[in-house]
């Protein structure tokens, strides 16, 4: 066609007229298939009369072009079938149901609870996409000039069930979400569902929570009465505990022997039950081997628990009035790697060769690595933890070892104050009240009642 | 292959330090000597380089310089204030500001970890005395059930009696052991029973838990040796 054209110049050279013709083929060739080309596009596409066949002088005027015809032409023969899109998917109707996002209850005011109920749906229908939208503003002073970023949650839900409900997180509060729903059925979507406006907010209080707080207030409740009672001088029970009968002895050996005492305060940051009760322990160790002027060592893994240590041991020496003897060396930080501590309290254990060790507070898998050593150099070895799976290896290394609840007594146990005392009395209330609990919801569950069970679901 | 791939021992210089290194730990199973010593300053130097280093490249840099003096965030502020008073340490006189960060850390910690407590070690320990639940936390049936037993009698055997005894022994456990914990008493008469059947479970307990964890101790063993004589001797 195009060297039709070319050939046909009365001059037989090259002209402008057949490279604008060549032009807007390319154009028309280019233009998508499935739209409507332009008029002038269509028209191009036909042989110019002077060089058709058919456009003889008798024949009559020809008509106006007929696009309809010769798409199909341009669509098919011009274009190679990997080069064309897929002809449009005809659209879904919206979903019909009930859209409602709603601020979520009992969190910070970054989450919204989205619900969708669906009432009518296609027969070919394969599920939902939810669609969250939210204009997070730019925060920060160096971000002033950058525009707020829009932050969308896509969720696709299977189309098998009556109610759907999800809960958005890591929205910003106070500003909007736009929420709508589309109804999928394979690679077909619908047009979005109207949008529901929900705006997360920060709540104050965490509903899900009163149990936790009204069994806090009944603890706290035991221990007011039971510290009362302590300081008005009455006398409160606790049985005998055989490790801790054991620390006065441990302490003297040491003495007696001339060799110093061990003292390690767990592994676990402050923040751990064991911990604290673990440095309630070192305060009258400290004083016992203050007052029998014994040399005591408090290595440390946590940095914090080793200024407290440090504290604990400078005051329980100052008590006794032998803040002489207090060395501030002897409380120091090694490392927080588990076992280079570990490694290194083997090291202190078989060259400063103590009498007593004491393994007091939360440990891991380096408990049997210390307390074997302590025992292969002979020393009077107290461990006491919670933690379940390393109580079974202090008690095949360790003279004495107190089982989890002895741990937290053992502060009580060893000294006087009726603050301590009365904490243990009030546990030991406490522990009673879950006894009841426990029969209690034995006896209910026997007839079928969740109520006691329910009560006691941990907040979400 | 390569020519270490193929070599009688390993040439990477990295196998021979941790193979060296494993080796001098190795040792203190003998005695303390030179070479554990050496390994020993070694592990906790390096521990505490790096803990610096993570510290300087995940905290300092982020959070003071970044967060606070570059891009202004004061709420930043308090904690650097509060971890700047541990410096006082350094100066005698001075050492008493240092109580205020401690005792901060020490409520805070306690206020964090108390509901948690009250949470994971009573509320949901009760629950499940008493009602089996799912992932979610829904109940699902009761531990002591008397259909259970009406199983057993259906369809006696085994499974069937262990499935009918379970809830039972469980609520026994729990209270007895419970009872060996309480210290307002003396252990005598029904209570001082009670304990020993408490004693009994928990040895029960700490002996499952003593050679489960051995045998994961073995393995790491076995992983070492594999270490020493396949990827560094060659000889596996």
């Amino acid at each position: 066609m195009t060297r039709t054209l070319f050939s046909q110049q009365p001059s037989g050279g090259f002209t402008a007229q057949p490279l604008l013709w060549s032009v807007i083929l390319v154009l028309a060739l280019a233009t998508p298939l499935y739209a409507e080309a332009p008029a002038a596009t269509d028209s191009s596409a036909a042989p110019p009369a002077s060089a058709g066949s058919a456009a003889s002088p008798a024949s009559p005027p020809p008509a106006a072009p007929d696009t309809s015809a010769r798409q199909p032409a341009l669509r098919y023969s011009s274009v190679t079938p990997e080069a064309a899109a897929p002809p449009p998917m005809p659209l879904l109707p919206p979903p019909t149901g009930i859209l409602s996002a709603e601020d979520a209850p009992n969190d910070a005011g970054k989450a919204i609870l989205v619900t969708w109920r669906p009432q009518s749906a296609p027969d070919d229908l394969t599920g939902y996409r939810l669609r969250a939208e939210q204009l997070k503003p730019a925060a920060g002073k160096a971000n002033e000039e950058k525009p707020a970023t829009p932050y969308v949650f896509e969720h696709s839900w299977p189309a098998n069930q009556e109610e759907y409900r999800i809960v958005i997180e890591k929205l910003v509060p106070g500003v909007a979400v736009n929420v709508s729903v589309q109804a999928v059925a394979g690679d077909r979507y619908s047009e979005p569902s109207p949008v529901q406006i929900a705006v997360p907010k920060g709540n104050w209080f965490h509903t899900g929570k009163i149990p936790v707080g009204l069994a806090l207030a009944v603890f706290i409740g035991f221990l007011l009465i039971f510290v009362q009672k302590s300081r008005s001088g009455a006398k409160l029970f606790v049985r005998k505990i055989a490790g801790l009968e054991a620390v006065e002895d441990a302490v003297g050996r040491a003495t007696e022997m001339g060799r110093s005492i061990l003292y390690v305060p767990g592994l676990s940051s402050i923040s751990d039950v064991a911990t604290i009760a673990s440095l309630s322990i070192l305060a009258p160790v400290a004083r016992k081997a203050a007052t029998y002027a014994t040399k005591l060592i408090v290595p440390n893994r946590d940095p914090i628990v080793f200024t407290v240590a440090r504290e604990v041991v400078k005051t329980s020496f100052n008590q006794v009035g032998r803040p002489d003897l207090y060395d501030d060396n002897s409380v120091f930080f090694i490392t927080d790697s588990q076992f280079g501590f570990a490694a290194a309290v083997d090291g202190i254990i078989v060259r400063e060769r103590p009498a007593t060790n004491f393994f007091l507070g939360m440990f891991w898998a380096e408990s049997l690595v210390m307390a074997e050593t302590g025992a292969a150099t002979g020393a009077i070895q107290i461990a006491g933890t919670d933690a379940v799976n390393q109580i079974p290896f202090f008690i095949v290394s360790c003279d004495y070892t107190l089982m989890g609840e002895e741990l937290y007594a053992a502060s009580a146990y060893l000294g006087t104050e009726p603050i301590l005392l009365g904490t243990l009395k009030a546990q030991d209330a406490v522990k009673l009240l879950i006894l009841g609990v426990i029969i209690l919801g034995v006896v209910t569950s026997l007839v079928g009642s969740t109520a006691l069970f329910d009560i006691l679901r941990p907040p979400q | 292959m390569t020519a270490s791939a193929t070599a009688w021992i390993s040439t990477d210089l990295w196998v021979w330090v941790a193979a060296i290194m494993t080796l001098a730990i190795f040792s203190f199973l003998y005695r303390d000597n030179p070479l554990y010593k050496f390994a020993e300053h070694l592990f906790v130097g390096v521990s505490v380089g790096y803990a610096i280093a993570v510290s300087w490249d995940r905290v300092f840099l982020p959070k003071i310089w970044t967060g606070l003096v570059l891009h202004r965030q004061w709420s930043m502020l308090p904690p650097v204030i509060l971890g700047l008073l541990y410096i006082s340490f350094f100066f005698p006189r001075y050492t008493w500001i240092a109580r205020y960060p401690i005792s901060f850390m020490m409520g805070f910690s306690a206020g964090v970890a108390l509901p948690l407590t009250v949470v994971t070690d009573i509320f949901i320990q009760t629950r499940g005395t008493f009602y089996e639940s799912n992932a979610a936390g829904d109940p699902l049936a009761p531990i002591i059930s008397v259909a259970k037993f009406q199983e057993f009698a259906a369809h006696p055997g085994v499974l069937s009696a262990l499935n009918a005894l379970y809830g039972p022994l469980l609520l026994l456990g729990v209270v007895c052991v419970m009872l060996f914990f309480y210290f307002s008493h003396e252990q005598k008469g029904p209570l001082k029973v009670a304990g020993m059947v408490g004693m009994v479970y928990l040895m029960i307990g700490f002996g499952a838990s003593f050679g489960y964890t051995v045998m994961a101790r073995l393995s790491l063993l076995i992983g070492r040796i594999q270490f020493l004589l396949g990827e560094w001797l060659r000889v596996l």
